[in-house]
């Protein structure tokens, strides 16, 4: 993960020590210095994500890594991040939880608080890695999709993952995309047009600009106008909440990420992700050797809601009843 | 995927993602297979649940 970081980008990290996510904090402290980005271990955990936030306001790609009880103290600012629009990506190596839970124990628990894990009740994107080269590639999408839809995007692994050492030849994995200056919306400030929070249609995107710059940035947690401008009107508040969630629902198609093993005609469908998938692909092979017919999917990111969504592969996809949003 | 009868959700929690796979599909069996004991979930247990 840290290697895709990297690939992508990245240029600031803070975090906390937490077994079984430090790797990842003590991987960022050796490497990102070496390619000019910053490392930071943070006081708490609280203290992290706020730098990240910042960082990414500034025009830094940022990233942090925890895992189930700094998520609990992330929720805050993971909210924060949602409403200020900050392309931020934030690590969750799970281990068994509630609270303390098992530091060093498997777990998959986090599954519904990393998309939920906030109030409000706005959706984030959460991509599952299956294996060590899902963990380079899928984390390059992260970084993707956190600019693209100016959001918080969990990466969700979990301890097996995170602590496994496997030597991968991550030229088949390389970042199509472009690793050029971020958070400067020229076109924007061209046509003198710029405002903070500027998005049309409903499910636009609004350009960034960096803190610092000539032009100016506001930055809130509260409902705001397109100028950053607290406001309790409620057309604007309506405006803005219903933006929050269809800049992610309606692009799900971009989001929904799937690796399909299909044998036609069989009649069991396994379906796994995270580390759970690795085994899951083992017994598909096992399976065949023996002549027994299955398929299999391998979810990589987390969501299944759109009518667009590839999990109809497996039936037909129920349609809404009339009226409902 | 014509012919599918049964989707196996395997997970190591109760069932969060078999809920999320219960609401979209249609008529299909739907069998969570969860772990929670801190072990993962071998390739045996997927193996007893392919006919």
């Amino acid at each position: 993960m840290v290697r895709g970081a990297l690939e992508a980008g990245c240029t600031f990290f803070a975090g906390y020590p937490i077994t079984p996510a430090s790797p990842i904090l003590m991987m960022m402290m050796r490497e990102l210095p070496k390619v000019g980005g910053v490392a930071i271990q943070g006081e708490d955990e609280l203290a992290s994500i706020g730098m990240c936030i910042g960082a990414a306001m500034s025009g830094a790609r940022a990233m942090t890594a925890t895992s189930g009880p700094g998520m609990s103290l992330y929720s805050e600012n993971i909210g924060l991040a949602i409403m200020g629009e900050v392309p931020l990506v934030i690590v969750d190596v799970q281990r068994m939880g509630p609270a303390t839970g098992g530091a060093t124990t498997a777990a998959q628990g986090d599954v519904q608080f990393a998309r939920w894990g906030t109030a409000g009740g706005y959706p984030i994107i959460v991509l599952a890695p299956s294996s060590v080269p899902e963990c380079y590639s899928l984390t390059i999408k992260a970084f993707e999709l956190a600019e693209r839809f100016r959001s918080p995007v969990v990466v969700l692994t979990d301890r097996e993952l995170n602590m496994t050492s496997t030597t991968v030849d991550v030229s088949g994995y390389g970042h199509s995309g472009s690793r050029g200056e971020r958070g400067h919306d020229a076109e924007a400030v061209e046509r003198g047009t710029f405002a903070p929070y500027q998005y049309d249609p409903l499910d636009g995107v609004p350009p960034m600009v960096r803190y610092g710059d000539d032009e100016v940035v506001r930055f809130t947690g509260s409902t705001h106008n397109e100028q950053a401008f607290i406001t309790k009107d409620p057309e604007t508040v309506n405006r803005l909440n219903r933006h929050l969630a269809e800049k992610i629902e309606a692009h799900r198609n971009e989001i929904e990420l799937v690796g399909a093993d299909v044998e036609p005609g069989a009649p069991t469908l396994l379906l796994s992700f995270g580390v759970t998938a690795g085994a899951m692909r083992e017994a598909v092979q096992a399976a065949r050797r023996d002549e027994r017919k299955v398929s299999a999917l391998t979810v990589q990111s987390l969501c299944v809601r759109s009518p667009h969504s590839r999990f109809r592969a497996f039936g037909p996809y129920p349609r809404r009843p009339s009226g409902t949003p | 995927m014509k012919g599918v009868e049964r989707v196996v959700v395997a997970e190591l929690n109760l069932g969060q993602y078999r809920r999320e796979i219960e609401r979209i599909s249609n008529g299909h069996e739907i069998v969570g297979l969860n772990r929670v004991d801190g072990e993962l979930i071998s390739p045996e247990q997927f193996l007893e649940l392919i006919p």
